[in-house]
């Protein structure tokens, strides 16, 4: 009986150092960058502030390639290292992360010498907070969150609901049936903050429209970003009913909401990036516009802030009034409407509408 | 002779366990074009660095008490897929009601963990009593009961009822709970030790006390080991059944207690998710045993931080997560493999001996 | 047709729904968009309950099903990019099966526990998907880590004369009538050839199981695996081609999910349906027509919530209905336990769409699974699972 006892502690114990090892083992570098500079350091050197070398992006859970926001912030960043023949690096989340394993994130990113680091992300509020602290002359900058307060944190933030509002308004002056859908990929404050300035702006120009909204999945459930099929089948379903246009607040899952109204021969809207260009042929004629949320403005101007001395610490907001959201209008499908839009977008920036940004 | 091939039969599954394990992993690495042993060094100083052994721990704690959780089900094949649910709806209702209240230290503490472990143990005892009067499979209940629990909380969390939205945040949380319900840090050289990893040693504790020195653990093992033999001997399956997914779902239920007594000390948006599934894999490599779990948590969660660097130096994080399928794996065939070469032994021992005897 | 049999259930449900759905504000309920709808859904939890029957009924459990149809999304969406739809389809199979195998392999070679060769090969899958993307997919356009560019897609066919034949009933709006028609134009009009391909999968799997030799030994080695080796029929070859099949079936799940449900390989894409066909094999008591009821009633739900929410308001109400008449059929009969038991619940949801009509979205989230337990909860049935389910096959005995 003993025997049978000890065999499995002692190779447990024999198995976690060896796998320890191996776990270890594994971490290869195969850049031209030496091992040591990996490990972090608690005072990095103090650079003066032309010097931006090294650029970091750490994206939530959805990561890059959805053709949207991430992809956006990855290229305003992408940009200012060209400019400045900088390096760019990308690190992504996972699901279980607790605010320490972000913070370590920023920590491996802020002690390997990068100089601007960029949290994209609401989720990294608390992660920066810390980090920011321990790293003074590192310049942090993080999207979607305006609760962190350092002399060297920026938050970059962008109305959305002042973009959603005047593509509500263009959805409310297309729709033939007076009926119009939201599809939301998942129910969260941000993505609630679309709902609200699209329903405003449908109501607003068009009285007697009504909005059906639908969300894809609930948190901490993200699939919602990124599920075609069931963008597909829930724009199918509002077809069916009745809307004839779709604002497809729903990152990836957007792909499947344009299809549908490619099959159907309605409207769909797309979100952060002008869709239209990157739509496939069939679907892109079908495209009224897109919500544009310029992340890569925001994350463009705060490198190229740190770069030339001019960052300033606190919260960003990249609205109608500096061009930070606005529509598309590739393809031409709105021209007719597009003065409206522009009277409203005026309206909102003079402060004579006031669009809100919760439901 | 028969000591040295005792002890080769000892070290034999682990050691065999890591040479697959590496030799997958090698070749994964291969694939990726890094080299596999290029900065060994620079990654060892890494991952033994105090601090961040003392992050691993932190990380491994809840890892470990979702692997305690996940084992007393698995004494009876009981497969407790809820314990993601269970502990996020548990934290949850935890974080509510240790926010409503201000009580004396040990108190506030202790009402917390109290309420985590009865909801933890309430929607585990739904599945548990499908079971048991209706014949429902755990596994399909516990899966139906995680995405109505994720339901349930996306409802709940919202500024409407129970959660509040910080200005120009777009987390959704509870109210912080007050102090007097904070677990304090242990403070070590390395840095901060989680206070609630005494919570979890006093589970593992308690677990092996209940599983080995009680009327009801010897009824479990002896319902694990063989379900004819122990119904012969009186001890009545359904009950157990019962009793054993309501004990694993209080057990899960503290497992965001970690987080919510030593960290964040609220429940929002950003609460990880997906430690139920982890802690299914860490009891299967730890094969049930508490101290065998510990350090399969230690390791996953060693394995976890390594892919951070990981991802900072440009391979894809997801070697790690193959390499630790590859561990699962290889120790659970290596184990067999031993298994089975010890009991050819000892039939070849017997046989001799009675051929001994009988000559 | 007796009153309790499952069909006159079914028939009499449908009824009930159809006549609630025109008053009250449902028209998606009984749908051609819907039923449509509901196919697509249905089919991949129906395609991973095949594959859990075929496995189990040879007696190995096989929760690795969501790391079968997993590997099958990748390796179909990335032949299919490759060199086209036939080669996905066929990839697709492939990889799934290799993953089947690879459990049979651990599981009836190496005699690990099932459930753990399952688990940790879900793992496996995840990983490798994720890494193989940042390989193949993540440097060309259109791609990234998590995404692929798109995929072709099957094509769909419409039976001929159906539209002439039930268009015309669909378009009356009589009740009953007009959804039944609208049923049946959703199930024959505008269904990829995939779809019919996996619904044709049923009968077929029913017919090799119990109607072929080989079926035979297979549910032997589920059931007596003792007893079948002594008769010369291994317990190990026909788990493995059992397994290979059940993987194979998992992997086209995936290929459907990239092809038909949606055009694009993207992580994540999967998100329980394995788990849940595998659910249903247990509901559906180990036979293909109960499994395929089960998907059903998921699949169903799931299209029906994501298409238009207030529709689920109105099954709740059905439910609601239903419940009573069961509950006032047991008062009759003097079974008092079971009219409340049937009672209470339906006076719960009969009051609340009295004075809350609106289910909550993020309740809506959770109809399909709610609805699954509660069938399962309702339905009582004498499980009889395969006798050596679970169990090593050992020659010779105790190991």
């Amino acid at each position: 009986m003993h025997a049978r006892r000890r065999l499995p502690l002692a190779g447990l114990v024999v198995g976690a150092l060896v796998a320890a090892c191996a776990g270890v083992a594994t971490s290869a570098s195969p850049g031209p960058a030496s091992p040591t500079s990996i490990i972090p350091t608690k005072n990095p050197l103090a650079l003066p502030t032309w010097a931006v070398t090294k650029i970091a992006v750490a994206y939530d859970i959805s990561g890059r390639g959805d053709g949207g926001f991430n992809d956006l912030a990855y290229n305003g960043a992408k940009r200012a290292a060209e400019e400045l023949r900088a390096e760019i690096k990308e690190v992504t989340a996972r699901l279980d992360d607790t605010d320490d394993d972000r913070a370590e994130r920023l920590r491996l990113l802020a002690g390997a010498g990068y100089e601007a680091i960029i949290g994209v992300g609401f989720t990294y509020a608390g992660a920066m907070q810390a980090v920011a602290a321990e790293y003074p002359d590192v310049r942090f900058a993080i999207v979607d969150d305006g609760t962190v307060s350092a002399p060297n944190v920026e938050g970059i933030l962008f109305a959305e609901h002042e973009g959603s509002f005047l593509v509500g308004a263009a959805a409310g002056l297309t729709t033939m049936t007076g009926v119009v859908g939201f599809i939301g990929a998942v129910q969260i404050p941000l993505i609630q903050k679309f709902e609200a300035g699209y329903t405003a702006g449908v109501k607003h120009a068009n009285v007697g429209a009504t909005v059906q909204v639908t969300y894809l999945s609930q948190p901490p459930d993200y699939s919602g970003f990124g599920d075609p099929p069931h963008g597909r089948e829930a724009a199918l379903g509002m077809y069916d009913n009745g809307v004839d246009v779709i604002f497809a607040a729903a990152g990836g899952s957007g792909a499947g909401v344009h299809e549908a109204a490619a099959q159907t021969g309605h409207w769909s809207i797309g979100v952060d990036a002008d869709e239209y260009l990157l739509a496939p042929e069939t679907v892109k004629g079908h495209i009224l516009t897109s919500m544009l949320k310029n992340a890569n403005v925001g994350t463009y101007q705060f490198v190229m802030s740190v770069a030339r001395g001019s960052f300033a610490a606190g919260n960003q907001m990249f609205g109608l009034a500096n061009g930070g959201v606005g529509y598309a209008i590739s393809g031409g499908f709105i021209d007719d409407i597009a003065t409206k839009l522009d009277a409203y977008a005026a309206d909102i920036v003079a402060g004579r509408i006031v669009v809100p940004e919760a439901p | 002779m028969a000591r040295i091939r005792d002890a080769a039969l000892l070290l034999a599954p682990p050691v065999a366990a890591l040479v697959l394990a590496l030799a997958v992993t090698a070749g994964v690495l291969a694939l990726a074009g890094a080299d596999p042993l290029a900065t060994l060094r620079g990654a060892l100083v890494y991952g033994l660095q105090p601090s961040t052994l003392l992050a691993v721990v932190n990380k491994a704690i809840p890892y470990y008490l979702a692997g305690i959780a996940a084992a007393v089900g698995f004494h009876l094949r009981l497969f407790n897929i809820g314990i993601d649910g269970q502990y996020r709806l548990a934290a949850f209702a935890a974080a509510v009601i240790g926010s409503a209240v201000s009580l004396p230290p040990l108190l506030h503490i202790a009402l917390i963990v109290a309420v985590a472990v009865v909801v933890g143990w309430g929607w585990a005892a739904i599945a548990g009593l499908l079971y048991v009067r209706r014949g429902v499979n755990v596994v399909i209940s516990t899966i139906m009961l995680n995405a109505i629990a994720t339901g349930l909380i996306a409802y709940l969390l919202s500024p409407l009822r129970f959660a509040q939205q910080a200005a120009g945040s777009n987390n959704v949380t509870t109210a912080p709970i007050p102090e007097s319900g904070w677990i304090p840090a242990i403070a070590t050289s390395a840095g901060d030790l989680n206070g609630p990893i005494v919570l979890a040693v006093a589970i593992g504790i308690a677990y092996w006390l209940v599983l080995n020195r009680t009327t009801i653990g010897f009824e479990v093992r002896a319902m694990g080991l063989s379900e004819r033999a122990a119904t012969v001997a009186g001890i009545r399956a359904p009950r157990l059944a019962l009793l054993t997914m309501a004990a694993s779902g209080a057990i899960a239920g503290l497992v965001g207690l970690p987080q919510l007594l030593g960290a964040s000390h609220r429940y929002g948006l950003d609460f990880p998710a997906g430690l139920g599934f982890t802690g299914l894999s860490v009891a299967i490599l730890g094969r049930n045993h508490p101290a065998g779990v510990a350090i399969a948590a230690f390791v996953w969660a060693f394995l976890e931080r390594s892919a951070q660097v990981l991802d900072l130096a440009g391979i894809s994080r997801e070697v790690v997560t193959i390499l630790q399928a590859a561990i699962v794996l290889s120790i659970v065939v290596a184990y067999e493999l031993v298994r089975r070469a010890r009991t050819r032994r000892e039939r070849r021992f017997v046989a001799q001996a009675v051929e001994g005897g009988a000559a | 047709m007796r009153p309790g049999s499952p069909v006159v259930r079914v028939v009499l449900g449908f009824a009930v729904l159809s006549l609630l759905s025109g008053p009250f504000d449902a028209p998606d309920l009984f749908s051609r968009g819907g039923i449509g709808a509901a196919l697509r859904f249905t089919a991949p939890i129906l395609l991973a309950g095949l594959g859990a029957l075929w496995a189990e009924r040879s007696g190995v459990i096989n929760i690795g099903l969501e790391g079968m149809m997993v590997a099958g999304t990748w390796f179909g969406a990335w032949a299919a990019i490759e060199w086209g739809m036939g080669p996905g389809l066929a990839a697709g199979i492939v990889a799934g099966a290799a993953f089947g195998l690879v459990h049979a392999l651990l599981s009836v070679t190496f005699r690990v526990d099932q459930a753990i060769s399952g688990l940790s090969l879900n793992l496996l899958a995840a990983g490798l998907t994720r890494f193989l993307s940042s390989i193949a997919f993540a440097t060309v356009p259109g791609g990234s880590i998590t995404t692929s560019p798109p995929v072709p897609d099957f094509p769909t066919v419409s039976l001929p004369g159906v539209e002439a034949l039930f268009g015309p009933a669909e378009r009356t709006g009589v009740p009953i009538l007009s959804d039944a028609a609208a049923v049946v134009l959703g199930l024959l009009t505008d269904v990829s050839v995939l779809t019919l391909a996996v619904v044709a999968l049923v009968p077929l799997s029913w017919w090799v199981l119990w109607r072929t030799r080989l079926g035979l030994r297979i549910r032997a080695v589920g059931e007596a695996p003792e007893a079948a080796d002594s008769l010369g029929v291994r317990p190990w070859r026909y788990r493995f081609l059992a397994l290979g099949v059940s993987g194979g079936l998992a992997g086209l799940a995936g290929v459907y999910l990239v092809t038909v449900a949606s055009s694009l390989y993207r992580e994540g894409q999967t998100a329980g349906r394995g788990f849940i066909g595998l659910a249903t094999v247990i509901f559906g008591n180990w036979n293909p027509w109960s499994v395929t009821l089960g998907s059903l009633i998921f699949g169903f739900t799931d299209a029906l919530r994501t298409r238009q929410e207030v529709t689920v308001g109105v099954l709740v109400l059905g439910l609601g209905v239903l419940c009573a008449v069961v509950a006032v059929r047991r008062g009759l009969l003097r079974n008092w336990r079971g009219a409340v038991l049937f009672g209470v619940p339906a006076a719960t949801m009969l009051a609340w769409f009295w004075l809350v009509r609106v289910v909550p979205s993020e309740f809506v989230s959770f109809a399909p699974h709610l609805a699954t337990l509660v069938v399962l909860a309702v339905a009582r049935q004498r499980l009889r699972p395969p006798a050596a389910l679970g169990e090593p096959f050992r020659r010779g005995g105790a190991g």
